[in-house]
């Protein structure tokens, strides 16, 4: 379906429009509700509230852009703004460890397990520990596999901004995981 | 170079995101330094995982919740009215009403100084016509420095006059 479509159903209150776009954005919405605020309560409210916004700011959308850029920069700025509002704990979530899913590893043996959890809790931490624009650039660009023409729309700035603070960011996330990994004694 | 200096380049050198000169000797370092090259592996393993969180779908009670709310939203509300804006956000942290008045006590707040500021220093009230210093004086003396003594004050204001007498 067209994205302008969309508008106009909504528009007229079209049930059948509101289903289809939820299932088109919700688990991605959620996912990254998820991963910027680290906790599941948190995240299912937040997801809520932002979809009510998009509804709701919807006639305003602009054809000329993407609808699902426009839907990231509305949950990204959401998300954004509850965390400085509510200071969200820039260290690991614990419960961030619980959503990890077994079942994309099934074969794994139980040590290898606990070791990608590990590893994966030091690259959460790291991340979060980078200043937000990197770690917005960064979140869009590994996370959600976005190229960084569309992160440079979903953020609404130019490409080599883009270029630079994915740069930046994996060379601050470098420093910070050599550390960690020293001091945890991993490597 | 250092093996820090090293460790912090790391990860770009995996990702292929250094300068060739750079390049050529992070990898001529990791070749001759184990624990580097250790390092270097575990850095690109931890990084280059597959995002396991790809499989997290949105909650099932997330549907009838927002379809709820939004069936009870009337119909036409214009976005303005939902939407607060980064910029917003930023700029009216307690709302558009509330910031508002906020900023109108704080210009009157600002207004009232300057005119205050700009208003002469008058003496206080003088209690002796014939020697309106020593209540001017003694007050401000005392107020600031209480090492002053009344008569120090008054001996020290007519030192002047007496050297001008003479």
């Amino acid at each position: 379906m067209q994205d302008k479509d969309w508008v106009e159903r909504l528009a007229a209150r079209d049930e059948a429009a509101f289903r289809e776009l939820y299932e088109a954005h919700a688990d991605r919405i959620y996912r990254l509700c998820l991963r910027m605020l680290q906790n599941r309560q948190e995240a299912e409210d937040a997801a809520q509230e932002i979809f009510l916004r998009i509804l709701a700011a919807l006639p305003q959308f602009r054809a000329d852009a993407q609808l699902s850029s426009w839907i990231y920069r509305i949950t990204l700025n959401y998300c954004l703004n509850l965390q400085r509002q509510r200071k969200v704990k820039r260290w690991l979530s614990l419960e961030w460890l619980e959503l990890q899913p077994e079942a994309a590893h099934p074969d794994e043996g139980a040590e290898r397990r606990i070791e990608r959890e590990e590893e994966s809790a030091l690259l959460t931490a790291a991340i979060n520990r980078l200043p937000e624009r990197q770690r917005t650039a960064l979140i869009l660009f590994r996370f959600e596999e976005k190229s960084y023409q569309e992160i440079a729309a979903i953020l609404g700035c130019s490409l080599t901004a883009v270029e630079s603070r994915i740069f930046q960011a994996k060379k601050n996330l470098g420093k910070l995981l050599a550390k960690a990994l020293k001091d945890t004694s991993f490597a | 170079m250092r093996h820090r200096t090293i460790q912090n380049m790391l990860l770009l050198f995996r990702e292929g995101r250094l300068e060739a000169e750079r390049h050529r000797q992070v990898a001529e370092h990791i070749e001759q330094c184990a624990p580097c090259r250790v390092l270097a592996e575990r850095l690109g393993r931890i990084y280059g995982a597959p995002a396991t969180d790809r499989a997290v779908t949105a909650p099932a009670a997330l549907y009838p919740r927002v379809r709820a709310r939004w069936q009870s939203q009337p119909a036409g509300i214009p976005a303005s009215a939902h939407i607060r804006s980064a910029w917003s956000t930023a700029l009216m942290p307690l709302g558009p009403g509330r910031s508002l008045a906020a900023a109108v006590l704080l210009l009157a707040a600002i207004g009232a100084g300057l005119i205050l500021g700009a208003l002469p220093n008058e003496a206080p009230a003088v209690v002796d016509q014939n020697q309106p210093w020593k209540e001017v004086f003694y007050t401000d003396m005392l107020q600031a420095d209480n090492t002053h003594s009344y008569y120090q004050v008054v001996e020290d204001l007519y030192k002047p006059a007496a050297a001008e007498e003479k």
